[in-house]
């Protein structure tokens, strides 16, 4: 167990985990997902905002269990390593809007950081666009974190605080599992409490355990390495640290190799799977989002991990995510293989405006 | 000695704290805070980049206190 500590929380831990990210994610695109869409944390949430009922795209409706799995193996590794730390109080309220507009972001570009490194990996062009956009953001809010931009200190919280957000993961499990029906219409929909979607992207998944076991192994690699897709160009434009980018560009390799591998590698801009080719948005979408992950200190992927270690604040924020998706879709924000959604535009717009005023009125005395 | 605390903050602030600590210190001691693995481990690398012989050690609230010596 001691040289598996040292190993992942060396230098090659992010590397170890961004190549073992890099081969399950196609696979799990070859078992059933979306097209280039091993795991991505926005559309996923997304998904799981559908099926919640919190949006009523029903293109887009299924409780991820990649999302309950890299909690969950976050969580089993921050009990066996004694790194559980529930914690509190770093302007939640500022957390969960940064979730929302991350989100509303994500979804103009129809990926998260994730997902934009392995549709580049699948030879989708347009994701080119959206890495540019988050290197973008993500050095708008390098800015703010230099002139002393912080959302302020949390304190310890009790344990049962901390367990709260992996206890609302296995509920979502047993959700998925039990597909309780209140009832149907007239013309035979279902009226919920849950939803399946029957076609579009949300009826592409593979078989639940398998994608719950790849992210209960990612959850796990993720926790021990401090995986973070957003971290990775952060600490290289702010410390010249290439640390968490080695784990970035590992992702990128092994998604590659395995993609022409699996006969998964198709290059082009145009008809590629679950994008558009709206270059202007594409990337300004990813401002936002890169803007957004970084003045909340990580990517969707790294607060999944941090809300299986008990902080609540990351919590927060994948729960604005959530809400923030079941408004996109409802606002007509979201975008689709067709293009721009209607008011994506206005999202990005406001979403930035947010996240400009937050970076430079949040500070906290760094004595 | 020069005192940082970066109890509390999230990534990557005590990163960014012990930089600046770093940089302006010359041949100083200067003690960080941290109050997790990840963060102690973050700012032990940004002191090991910029040469300096970095010591933690586990304080009783449960974070850690780093001490860096000497630039080397």
């Amino acid at each position: 167990m001691a040289n598996i500590r040292g190993a992942l929380t060396s230098r090659w831990g992010p590397i170890v985990a961004g190549g073992i990210i890099g081969i399950l994610a196609p696979v799990l695109v070859y078992l059933g997902n979306p097209g280039n869409m091993g795991i991505c944390v926005a559309c996923f949430e997304r998904d799981i905002a559908g099926a919640l009922g919190l949006h009523r795209a029903g293109v887009v409706q299924y409780l991820r269990p990649e999302i309950i799995g890299i909690l969950l193996g976050a969580f089993g590794a921050g009990l066996v390593f004694r790194e559980f730390k529930p914690v509190a109080g770093s302007a939640p309220f500022a957390r969960f809007f940064l979730g929302m507009f991350a989100m509303m972001g994500a979804l103009v570009f129809l990926g998260c950081p994730w997902r934009a490194y392995l549709r580049l990996a699948g030879g989708d062009g347009n994701a080119l666009f959206g890495i540019l956009g988050l290197i973008i953001g993500i050095s708008l809010g390098v800015l703010f974190l230099r002139r002393g931009y912080s959302l302020g200190r949390s304190r310890p919280v009790s344990k049962a605080l901390g367990y709260l957000m992996p206890v609302c993961m296995v509920v979502l499990l047993v959700l998925l599992l039990v597909a309780p029906e209140f009832g149907r219409t007239a013309e035979g929909q279902p009226t919920g409490p849950i939803f399946f979607s029957e076609k579009g992207p949300g009826s592409q998944h593979a078989f639940w355990a398998i994608a719950l076991a790849v992210g209960l192994a990612i959850g796990f690699l993720a926790q021990r390495t401090r995986f973070c897709t957003v971290g990775a160009v952060r600490d290289l434009i702010l410390m010249k640290d290439p640390h968490l980018l080695n784990g970035v560009l590992s992702l990128i390799g092994f998604a590659f190799v395995t993609n022409l591998v699996l006969g998964q590698f198709h290059a082009g801009f145009a008809e590629q799977p679950v994008a558009h080719t709206d270059q202007i948005w594409n990337t300004l979408g990813m401002v936002l989002a890169g803007l957004a992950f970084t003045l909340a200190g990580g990517c969707p992927g790294r607060h999944l991990v941090l809300s299986g270690e008990g902080n609540t604040d990351s919590a927060l924020f994948v729960t604005g995510m959530i809400v923030g998706a079941g408004i996109a879709h409802t606002f007509s924000t979201a975008s689709s293989t067709a293009g721009v959604g209607a008011f994506g535009p206005w999202a990005v717009v406001i979403g930035l405006a947010f996240c400009i005023i937050l970076g430079f009125t949040m500070r906290e005395s760094r004595a | 000695m020069k005192h940082v605390d970066a109890s509390g903050l999230s990534c990557p602030e005590p990163a960014i704290m012990a930089r600046e600590a770093l940089l302006t210190a010359e041949a100083e001691e200067v003690e960080v805070l941290v109050d997790s693995v990840a963060s102690k481990d973050n700012v032990l690398r940004v002191g090991r980049q910029m040469g300096w012989m970095g010591e933690s050690e586990q304080r009783d609230t449960g974070g850690f206190r780093i001490v860096f010596r000497g630039h080397g």
